[in-house]
């Protein structure tokens, strides 16, 4: 039988190599040395800013004309003194840029600092039920020392030892956030992570802004339906409406029943005379599209199109 | 330096429910489908199925009536029921599927209509009748 001090020590063990085989970054298939974005400008945070501070570092990384100061109205909450991840996003937004949230893995983490992309990053220094929160900016690693390096508070460049800094990462669900260019891609992820980060851009009235993305999307990802129908739409937005057309078309060549492109396509055709073709498209989904999600919109749409007057003669360039 | 916050859940909840909102029908731009929307449909199908019952439910005639004749704005119904965690949205939907589809007279459907709102009205938080299932 094995007595309570004996069991505990096997589990402090256990603990302890559990811990050697997931934190080291060599076993994590670092793929350089050393990685350090030198050029990452340096906001030593005053008070409790570490949030506009660390802000300000990757949107004046990406070439943004901004400082902590400039950013603490618009990001830090005094009461709370600190600042919420939702506001980090859409103050990085308002600098034009698209604020895109990894995802939570140490393998995104690394590809971003190997194409020299300082990452943002939540960290817990305190426990999962008694939370410490702290934001700094992730500029590289070593991967002798095992160790990351970080712009984090008043150190322009700490070394925290890679198991130290992946367990208060961790602990703050492996939260980090990049500032993108207007048609920059990320180095890993899929379409719909990038198309969220973009579609939030956009929805804040940066049309033109998110333009270039959405381009970058369909040309990476061009069997992806939502990246085709996204452009659609924000060529819609901005009153490219024949150019929306063809994004639309892209999708259904490729999914025939993708009902938002139709349902987008045709009211588009609709507006510009094309008024049966439109109807047609839309009765010949109807039912299927009925218990989905976009009956209410479908239906609206058939509304919309019936109650247009019908051209009197409707134009050659209908399909 | 660092700072408290345990506001991540919330905050989430809330653009998702923001998310899902934006998507509604009744949006600015009449009919076209938003980019949000299609998105959110594809990051949690599930939720968004769920999401489209319980708002076609809040829509019915026989419904509506009911909930004004209780006090209760429809409009803010659907607002409330867009912010539900998925859990509680999902059973909700689910005790939707149970009932008479309504429509006919018969007793059985005027019963449906009542254990409906009252479903509706427990998981909205505006009364508990099923449940103690929060606070």
């Amino acid at each position: 039988m094995i007595g309570p001090a004996a069991r505990l020590c096997l589990a402090l063990l256990l603990a302890g190599l559990a811990a050697c085989s997931t934190h080291r970054l060599q076993e994590a298939e670092a793929a350089r040395s050393r990685v350090e974005i030198a050029r990452t400008p340096f906001f030593p945070q005053t008070d409790h800013h570490c949030g506009p501070a660390a802000l300000a570092t990757i949107l004046a990384a990406s070439g943004a004309d901004t400082t902590p100061a400039a950013l603490t109205n618009e990001v830090y909450l005094p009461k709370r003194r600190g600042s919420l991840q939702a506001e980090l996003l859409a103050s990085a937004r308002r600098h034009a840029r698209v604020a895109y949230v990894l995802d939570p893995s140490l393998a995104s983490l690394l590809a971003e600092l190997e194409r020299d992309q300082p990452v943002l990053v939540l960290q817990n220094f305190g426990l999962a039920s008694l939370p410490l929160w702290h934001y700094a900016v992730v500029i590289g690693y070593d991967r002798e020392r095992d160790a990351f390096l970080l712009r984090s508070g008043r150190h322009e460049q700490q070394q925290l030892a890679a198991a130290r800094f992946l367990g208060t990462w961790r602990r703050a669900g492996n939260w980090g956030v990049i500032a993108l260019r207007p048609g920059e891609l990320p180095a890993d992820g899929t379409a719909l992570r990038f198309l969220t980060a973009v579609d939030a851009l956009d929805a804040q009235g940066h049309h033109e802004v998110a333009m270039p993305s959405y381009e970058s999307a369909v040309r990476r990802w061009p069997e992806e339906s939502l990246a085709w129908f996204a452009l659609g739409n924000n060529r819609a937005a901005l009153g490219l409406n024949s150019a929306a057309e063809s994004a639309y078309r892209e999708v259904l060549q490729r999914d025939a029943g993708y009902l938002p492109a139709l349902n987008n396509l045709a009211l588009l055709m609709a507006r510009r005379g094309c008024r049966t073709p439109a109807l047609e498209m839309l009765e010949s989904v109807r039912a299927e599209a009925d218990n989905g999600p976009y009956a209410a919109e479908i239906a609206d749409s058939l509304r919309e199109i019936r109650s247009l007057a019908a051209p009197a003669a409707p134009p050659s360039s209908c399909p | 330096m660092s700072m408290r916050l345990g506001l991540t859940r919330t905050v989430v909840g809330v653009s998702l429910a923001a998310l899902v909102a934006t998507g509604l029908p009744s949006t600015a731009r009449a009919g076209m489908i938003s980019t949000s929307e299609a998105v959110a449909a594809q990051a949690a199908p599930e939720r968004v199925a769920n999401l489209s019952k319980v708002q076609a439910t809040l829509a019915r005639a026989d419904v509506r009536t009911r909930l004004q004749a209780l006090g209760v704005d429809p409009a803010d119904a659907a607002t409330r029921a867009a912010a539900l965690p998925d859990a509680d949205l999902a059973r909700l939907a689910n005790g939707m599927d149970k009932l008479p589809a309504g429509g006919d007279d018969s007793l059985l459907a005027v019963v449906g209509i009542v254990f409906l709102v009252l479903l509706l009205l427990d998981y909205l938080d505006v009364i508990h009748v099923f449940s103690n299932h929060r606070r």
